[in-house]
């Protein structure tokens, strides 16, 4: 765990002294110890410094969600994306991109599309949470979670279908999923939405522990499935939410963080696994961050991530069959 | 004896007293007004076919499920702990499912959430209570394996100390033979059977494996075709009718 959060500051440093423009370590040291804000300076704080933090702060979320989607779904694929959240926010962004009258769109800004996508995340959210509580069966609300996902792609795409070129261009910038373009009102919100997941989990972990042998054991054991559930699906769809309206739809963050942390710790309980998720996710977000911005071509870093899960997955997914 | 309280023998204390249970789906009742009462150190029997109920009532009797008429009386140990909710009485579901990444001994304190604090600490006299039900189990030398590496049978001995920990005067029991050998069936049994003889433990446990679950027991309940609840003494041939009532073919009899 020490090396881990080690690994990590590193890698936030690393990411922040890296990028197109070069800037020597020893001007941001002497930016940091109080010396007058140079040119390069200016870059380091108002684009890479909200960039490196979106990044940190996207992965820790999406893979503290992630861990406890998986446990209260008893399901090794799920992640936070399954109940639709990321579907809604979806809406949320092509409504505002595409559907809206043109004389409206045209002062669209990202803090807009994000105000949408985060109305959109929200309003699925509720949904889901209405269902968490209703159906018992977590398979049933499983499925309900899915479906409801497809629903909305479904709409999106028909709104797709009917859009104009350049309304097209901005929705898929926000649907390629990139941390750059953030200002400090975004990440202050994901912030607080990372810490806000983070008090829901210190109080449900004991809970997602029980989950895990079936909601009988957790019944008899005296605790209650369905407010557990209700809990860890509250604090994800606070952070999914967040990150997702303001980074775009970044995927397998959310799966592929957990297995590592209980591949490498070798246990599952939560106590262990999700501070070393919300480790993790950081380390594959800075980490995701800083090969996209250094590969030389303009890989948006929703892509990198993808890139760097696959083959995660696929070794789950082999593992599994085996 | 059909639905009447039997006091002619065990003299032990009543830990649990059923006064005109009836457990059902949707206003249908699935058997007869049941009374009964279960003892400290007896083993009983709930036998019946798929479906006749049993897995309900000890739900019922558990406190997850609701009765449809009656009401059940626990007494309260002697020593009551200030502080503490009241004690429920634990049951082992007939399946947990093994889950990766957890040892037998995180299993066993995971099963305490009730009496854990928010980070999942036990106090000491819980954490003692642990390391006593791991040992009464003999699972001493697997209590820092992972569950899944455990046999089925070790791992019911698992859900059975889970169940003990809280030192429960009465522990339910949903099939604890379900999908096991015959070693392990007859394992399992002799170690209910030696914790009600040395602590004072009392089973009350649904079974199929008429058998080895009859050789243990000290009474049989049963839940028969006609829908009547049973109840029968220690007696062997008592034991043996009150058994057959369960088999829709009266030509099968219950012999042991």
């Amino acid at each position: 765990m020490a090396a881990a959060a080690i690994l990590l500051v590193v890698l936030l440093v690393a990411d922040l002294a890296t990028g197109g423009i070069r800037i020597p370590l020893r001007e941001i040291a002497h930016a940091v110890c109080g010396g007058e804000c140079t040119g390069p300076m200016k870059i380091l704080l108002s684009v890479r410094l909200p960039r490196v933090l979106s990044a940190f702060l996207a992965g820790a979320s999406l893979a503290l969600s992630g861990a406890q989607m998986q446990s209260i779904f008893r399901n090794p694929l799920a992640d936070p994306h399954i109940m639709g959240i990321s579907s809604g926010a979806g809406l949320g962004a092509a409504i505002a991109t595409m559907a809206l009258p043109s004389s409206i769109a045209a002062g669209i800004s990202g803090l807009t599309i994000a105000a949408a996508a985060c109305t959109g995340a929200a309003a699925v959210s509720a949904a889901i949470l209405a269902f968490s509580s209703w159906i018992r069966n977590p398979s049933t609300l499983l499925i309900c979670g899915i479906m409801t996902g497809f629903i909305i792609n479904a709409v999106i795409s028909v709104i797709q279908y009917s859009a104009g070129a350049e309304s097209l261009r901005l929705f898929y910038n926000w649907s390629a999923g990139s941390f750059t373009g953030n200002d400090m009102t975004g990440i202050t919100i994901m912030a607080c939405m990372l810490a806000a997941g983070i008090l829901l989990s210190v109080s449900g972990h004991k809970g997602l522990d029980i989950i895990l042998f079936g909601d009988e054991y957790a019944a008899l054991s005296g605790a209650r499935p369905t407010a557990i559930r209700f809990n860890a699906i509250l604090g994800s769809a606070l952070m999914t939410g967040a990150v997702t309206a303001f980074c775009g739809p970044i995927g397998f963050v959310g799966i592929v963080a957990p297995h590592i942390v209980r591949r490498l710790t070798g246990t599952a309980v939560h106590r262990i696994v999700l501070p070393g998720s919300i480790l993790t996710g950081g380390i594959l977000g800075t980490a995701a961050d800083m090969v996209s911005q250094n590969c030389g071509l303009a890989v948006p870093a929703g892509s990198m991530m993808a890139i760097i899960g696959i083959p995660f997955i696929l070794a789950i997914l082999a593992k599994g069959a085996r | 004896m059909t639905g009447k309280r039997d006091i002619s023998d065990n003299s032990g204390s009543i830990i649990l007293e059923a006064e005109d249970i009836t457990v059902g789906y949707k206003g249908t009742a699935l058997f007869s007004p049941a009374c009964f009462e279960v003892r400290k150190g007896e083993c009983v029997l709930l036998c019946g076919a798929n479906g006749s109920g049993k897995s309900t009532l000890l739900r019922v009797i558990a406190g997850i499920s609701r009765p449809m008429s009656g009401s059940i009386r626990i007494s309260r140990p002697e020593q009551t702990v200030k502080g503490r909710r009241p004690q429920t009485i634990p049951m082992v579901p007939s399946t947990v499912p093994k889950v990766r990444g957890f040892t037998l001994e995180s299993f066993i304190r995971t099963g305490c959430y009730a009496r854990s604090d928010w980070a999942g600490r036990l106090s000491p006299e819980t954490e003692a209570s642990v390391d006593r039900a791991i040992s009464m189990l003999g699972l001493d030398s697997l209590r820092t394996k992972d569950v899944t590496s455990l046999s089925d049978g070790e791992f019911r001995k698992g859900c059975i100390a889970s169940a003990l920990t809280g030192r429960p005067p009465l522990v339910l029991l949903d099939e604890p033979s379900a999908f096991l050998d015959i070693e392990n069936r007859l394992a399992v049994y002799s170690v209910l059977k030696d914790i009600a003889m040395t602590d004072g433990t009392a089973f009350l446990f649904s079974s199929h494996d008429l058998n080895e679950s009859a050789a243990i027991c000290d009474r049989v309940f049963a839940i028969g075709t006609d829908r009547m609840f049973r109840c029968s003494s220690s007696d062997r041939k008592e034991k043996n009718t009150v058994i057959s009532s369960i088999f829709r073919n009266k030509s099968i009899t219950f012999e042991r």
